[in-house]
């Protein structure tokens, strides 16, 4: 093991001379690099020219990184941008102080982007949740947030790839058709979780699966464990989708704000404060 | 001119007056004003914090690398260790405390005596009364080292539990001696800047502040899983390390750019603040006094000029232009010069300049009007 970092140290160093400038730092959504005629999807760490042209999607959003100075520049318009064009673009926004001030100077009370709070007081402290969690007795996950995350994962499947489950998880299907799966919690908090499904893909169609828990969530102590399984035969055009949280959330707010969010047309970036482990089984 | 200037510096002087009697049903103002639903723990700082935070340019601090230590126990915490002495930190940062032995704890401490540049964390409880601190916890062999290991306390300054972080306190004065320090225990970050770039650490000790505002604004991180250690040793040779859990939940606190940031994250901005010179300076209650008084001038000596006719326009559009000039200077000096100047009270005096204004010309207009009527009195019985 210690061979191994000596020899990854002195390479990585030699290797130096040969970096990028330009780096994807982070990514969100739907983005492609132009090679040639075609587009092609990206990830993190891959390498960029100040020539290259990226490609965003509705609501998608990208960080590249410039090792020259180890800055980083967002860009969240969709359409073709260039690197060099990214980094003009917001470090321009950046300078432009009124134009900052005025984008968080608003008269009332809500976040208007949408980035602030994605938790919430839940209004009345239930008695059972005070002894069941008492930290967070009286907060939930903000339904608004939770939604367009849900929603964002649900448009683009391959941005939650890499979210790991931080508890045990494992998830069959049964010899009758239908579905299992089990969960431990591993970690030294309360988890919360549930599982909603969309049928034909119509996102705002979403409900609450036959393996879901109906009005909350399911709720696992530190080293407790849940399995459950439905034997009758699944439909097969319906993907059965478990949503986890380290803080309560209402199911019912959740389905009913994914249908307002995908109404209203909402594609903000969801807020990456908030930790949520998505897992279609 | 100058029966108008003092007339203006009058008014100037009840507007300042009626502040002091209102301002505590005003002051919430500035928190719905500016958006932020925190109404009872507002600093002006946090609106600076937010705006410049959300700009679409950040820096990856270059000198400074968090490692996540969620999940691991014991054994994996001493696998990381024992990697430290290959990277040649300028300092590590264990932001985890062992506070009791467990069975085998023997590769641990021996990662931990041969860990470089190490600072440990301790837990410090406040006396009420003298102002000063008693040991809460620490590990369990910070007296037994063989070396003497520097301690930091993790503790973070805030109005109340579960209040914004917007400070780190640079050294806590004790009541007993912990370890080897009698008087005094440099915080976490001090001492983590101490071990790494003492002359930098002099340049605090110099500023002479108990307590010194974090920088947080547009500063990331590279933060890293244990396995990806090895993968990316490049980036952390000759950095300070933090090393601590970035995901736990108990160690989660509010801070002006985010509703939940870890300790750890938290000592890493701090830290930040230290290595890059990034000191936030205040104008003193004394200095913002002074701008409010002066900007409430401005505007009663405006009103008092002007004649009756385009008063009222021109007033109101110089009111909105002054408030939206003192947000303006307040960030410009924020971002650029590290300055922080609290324009509350100068809102507050915009608003009250004019409404000191009707009230002196509504309290004028009576006693003249009550001065006339008795002359009069006095006129037609001096004819009697």
């Amino acid at each position: 093991m210690k061979k191994l970092l000596l020899v990854s140290i002195i390479s990585a160093l030699g290797s130096l001379v040969a970096v990028a400038q330009y780096s994807i730092h982070s990514l969100s959504g739907d983005v492609k690099l132009k090679k040639g005629m075609q587009f092609v999807p990206v990830a993190k760490g891959t390498s960029l020219t100040a020539a290259d042209v990226l490609e965003l999607g509705e609501g998608a959003s990208i960080e590249i990184f410039n090792t020259t100075n180890s800055q980083t520049y967002k860009c969240v318009k969709p359409g073709l941008s260039s690197v060099s064009g990214i980094i003009i673009s917001a470090t321009s926004l950046a300078s432009n102080k009124g134009k900052s001030i005025r984008d968080n100077m608003n008269f009332s009370r809500s976040s208007a982007s949408g980035t602030g709070h994605v938790y919430v007081e839940s209004g009345m402290v239930k008695r059972t949740m005070a002894t069941y969690d008492p930290e967070a007795r009286n907060i939930e996950v903000d339904p608004r947030e939770l939604s367009r995350f849900v929603v964002n994962a649900l448009r683009n499947p391959d941005a939650v790839k890499d979210t790991e489950c931080p508890a045990a998880f494992t998830h069959t299907p049964n010899p009758h058709g239908g579905l299992s799966f089990s969960i431990g919690n591993t970690l030294s908090s309360p988890i919360y979780f549930n599982v909603i499904k969309v049928a034909d893909n119509a996102i705002s169609k979403v409900c609450i699966s036959e393996l879901g828990q109906p009005s909350g969530s399911y709720v696992l102590l530190p080293a407790q464990t849940i399995s459950r399984e439905h034997l009758s035969p699944m439909a097969a055009n319906e993907r059965h989708i478990l949503i986890m949280t380290h803080f309560n959330f209402d199911v019912d707010k959740l389905i009913e704000q994914i249908e307002t969010t995908v109404q209203s047309g909402d594609n903000s970036i969801p807020d990456s404060s908030l930790n949520v482990y998505f897992s279609i089984l | 001119m100058a029966p108008k200037l003092l007339k203006a510096l009058g008014i100037t002087i009840l507007a300042f007056i009626l502040s002091t009697v209102l301002m505590r049903p005003f002051s919430f103002s500035a928190s719905a004003f500016l958006s932020n639903p925190e109404k009872s723990d507002f600093a002006i700082t946090d609106f600076y914090s937010i705006v410049a935070d959300s700009r679409p340019v950040r820096t990856i601090d270059d000198d400074i690398v968090v490692i996540n230590l969620n999940g691991l126990d014991r054994e994996g915490i001493a696998q990381v260790l024992e990697l430290m002495p290959l990277l040649s930190p300028a300092a590590v940062g264990l932001d985890v405390a062992f506070v009791e032995p467990r069975d085998n704890d023997s590769r641990l401490l021996a990662a931990i005596a041969g860990c470089p540049n190490l600072v440990m964390p301790v837990a410090l409880n406040q006396n009420s009364g003298n102002g000063k601190f008693s040991l809460g916890e620490i590990s369990f062999f910070a007296d037994s080292t063989a070396r003497h290991v520097p301690l930091g306390a993790t503790n973070l300054p805030a109005r109340y539990a579960k209040s914004t972080i917007r400070e780190f306190r640079t050294f806590f004065p004790i009541n007993h001696s912990i370890v080897n320090y009698t008087d005094s225990i440099p915080s976490f970050v001090v001492a983590v800047a101490q071990t790494a770039r003492p002359s930098l650490a002099e340049v605090l000790a110099r500023r002479g502040n108990t307590l010194e505002m974090i920088n947080y604004p547009s500063r990331s991180f590279r933060i890293f899983n244990p396995e990806e250690i090895v993968g990316n040793a490049h980036l952390m040779a000759g950095k300070i390390l933090l090393l601590g859990d970035t995901d736990d939940l108990a160690d989660m606190h509010a801070t002006p750019v985010t509703s939940t940031m870890s300790g750890v994250m938290i000592h890493a901005h701090a830290l930040s603040t230290i290595i890059h010179n990034g000191y936030l300076d205040s104008f003193t209650k004394a200095q913002n006094l002074t701008l409010a008084f002066a900007l409430c001038l401005i505007i009663v000596l405006t009103s008092v000029m002007l004649p009756i006719g385009i008063k009222g326009l021109i007033m109101r559009i110089t009111q909105v232009a002054l408030l939206y000039f003192v947000v303006r200077l307040g960030y410009s000096l924020f971002l650029d010069h590290n300055m922080v100047i609290d324009f509350s009270y100068a809102l507050l005096m915009l608003a009250f300049g004019l409404f000191a204004c009707d009230i002196w010309i509504g309290l004028t207009n009576i006693w003249l009007g009550l001065r006339r009527r008795y002359r009069k009195l006095v006129a037609a019985r001096a004819q009697l």
